[in-house]
């Protein structure tokens, strides 16, 4: 995993200054405890599922990605950017992996949606399109909208999966980054599709298909 | 309409028809506590899979029917005995009591009574001090006096503050130990022998309503969601004011849990809106006005 390492480091030296204490105290605390090796871990880890109730949820407007980002979701990033920086790029997705794996809903959330920053050669594909097999509609737009990495490293498959199952679960796809981009003849098929069910069915369809269609 | 808080129930086990119906009843929160699945477990995997689901999707699940979801993690007395698996998720458990949504370590404590049981409840009576967070007690079914009274004095020898304590499955044997103590008293509602509205409503009369709480404790079992409005509907039927059930089957249950400093009373006196995340999305991220900054 390739860091974008100038964008992440202003962007912390920014947040460090608009934190107000004890969030700040408290932040600047907890990234001393982001070292290498099984402590650091487990300190990332710890720190990360406190970070919402040391640092709050009121919205942070200066994160350099799309999309409502809060502090303890900003806050998130930046541990887990603090502990990856410790490791060479082969490795980062073993640790990525397993603090992922621990985290919960809302860790998970934070980290996908700065995943265009984490991983800026799209080696983590895979595990977006596995994060992405979910049920709770808040997870999965994380993934789908306002993040640049699914249009910038999926495949043309996986992208229309993408919009697909957005429709679906209801989300407005006029916010998934690149979708004009990335429109294609298969894209328009599958939706039109959708839209020739929901209409057999009496259903009303999802925000967003007709402006998709009239692209 | 009177607000119910059901501090105690295994909604992994239950249908969304018992949501419903609590949501109708009045139940606006329950705390689910960690607990064994009707068989032991035999791996880690299974019990990592276990926790994150009260913290992950049980917790969604409650929010679809307005119904605020919280959990205690614990590794229960009964999956205890097995030694080996036992360290290990006594390993992974220091994680989980750090996230949102924690709000005790429980259940733990005594079944058979074993030395191991004991080496388990006396390591997780540790994590909470370190974690500073509440401890829910479970208390054996068979022995139930003598399991109760070891307990007492084990939460005395590790040095947990007693009012940080709820001891649960209390009856009419074993509350008169607990009121000796500074620790909250639980007590679960069954539809057949173990306890009853009336037995409780008795209770309640004979012992007043300080550190009172009331569960259903309902789970894969012969048991009933709807046992917390209905022992306040006894109590009413019994001469007790709204005032007086509300304390004990709302305000007591949620100031001892809310010790964790992980949750508040106020916005549990109404449901969560329904759908409250695709609303949350639409008003204010989703369709939200927040500029592209890249
Ligand atoms: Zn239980």
């Amino acid at each position: 995993m390739q860091l974008a390492e100038d964008k992440l480091e202003q962007a912390l030296a920014e947040f460090s200054v608009q934190l107000r204490d004890p969030a700040r105290q408290w932040f600047m605390q907890a990234l001393q405890g982001v070292n290498c090796g099984e402590k650091g871990l487990q300190n990332t880890a710890l720190y990360s599922a406190m970070a919402r109730r040391k640092l709050g949820e009121e919205v942070y407007p200066g994160f350099p990605l799309p999309g409502h980002w809060t502090v303890a979701h900003v806050g998130r990033v930046f541990l887990l950017y603090r502990i990856l920086l410790h490791y060479n790029n082969e490795s980062r997705a073993l640790v990525f992996t397993r603090l992922y794996r621990e985290g919960d809903e809302q860790e998970k959330i934070a980290w996908l949606k700065a995943m265009s920053l984490m991983d800026t050669q799209g080696l983590m594909v895979e595990h977006m399109v596995h994060a992405a097999r979910t049920n709770s509609q808040e997870a999965y737009a994380a993934i789908a909208l306002y993040n640049p990495y699914p249009a910038r490293h999926y495949c043309q498959e996986a992208f229309n999966q993408l919009v697909l199952k957005a429709l679906f679960m209801d989300l407005d796809i006029r916010q998934v980054q690149g979708i004009l981009q990335r429109m294609n003849p298969t894209m328009k098929r599958l939706v039109t599709d959708l839209k020739e069910e929901r209409r057999a069915a009496g259903r009303v369809f999802p925000q967003g298909i007709d402006w998709l269609l009239s692209q | 309409m009177t607000v119910y808080f059901d501090p105690h129930i295994h909604m992994i086990s239950r249908t969304t028809d018992d949501y419903q119906n609590m949501a109708a009843e009045g139940i606006t929160g329950v705390i689910e506590p960690a607990f064994w699945q009707g068989q032991v477990r035999t791996s880690l995997g299974s019990f990592i899979d276990y926790f994150d689901s009260l913290i992950g999707w049980e917790r969604f699940r409650a929010s679809q029917f307005g119904i605020h979801h919280f959990c205690t993690m614990g590794l229960n007395p009964k999956e205890a005995n097995d030694k080996g698996l036992a360290d290990e998720v006594l390993a992974v458990l220091p994680r989980y009591l750090a996230k949102d949504g924690v709000v005790a370590v429980g259940e733990i404590g005594y079944d058979d009574i074993t030395p191991q049981e004991e080496l388990c409840f006396a390591t997780q009576l540790e994590l909470a001090k370190e974690f500073e967070l509440p401890v829910l007690v479970h208390t054996p079914h068979r022995d139930k006096i003598g399991g109760t009274k070891r307990t007492l004095a084990l939460i005395r020898e590790v040095g947990v503050k007693e009012s940080m304590v709820v001891v649960d499955h209390l009856n009419e044997l074993t509350l008169p130990l607990v009121l000796e103590t500074e620790c909250w008293r639980g007590h679960s509602i069954y539809p057949d022998t173990k306890m009853s509205e009336q037995r409780m409503v008795a209770l309640l009369k004979q012992y007043g309503t300080d550190k009172m709480i009331v569960n259903s404790a309902a789970d894969w079992g012969v048991s009933d969601p709807l046992k917390v409005p209905k022992t306040g509907r006894a109590m009413l039927d019994a001469g007790f004011s709204t005032k007086d059930v509300e304390k004990v089957l709302f305000d007591n249950p949620i100031d001892f849990f809310s010790q964790s400093g992980r949750m508040q009373k106020e916005p549990l006196r109404t449901p969560l809106p329904i759908d409250q995340r695709r609303l949350w999305q639409e008003n204010s991220a989703l369709r939200g006005q927040n500029p592209v900054v890249q």
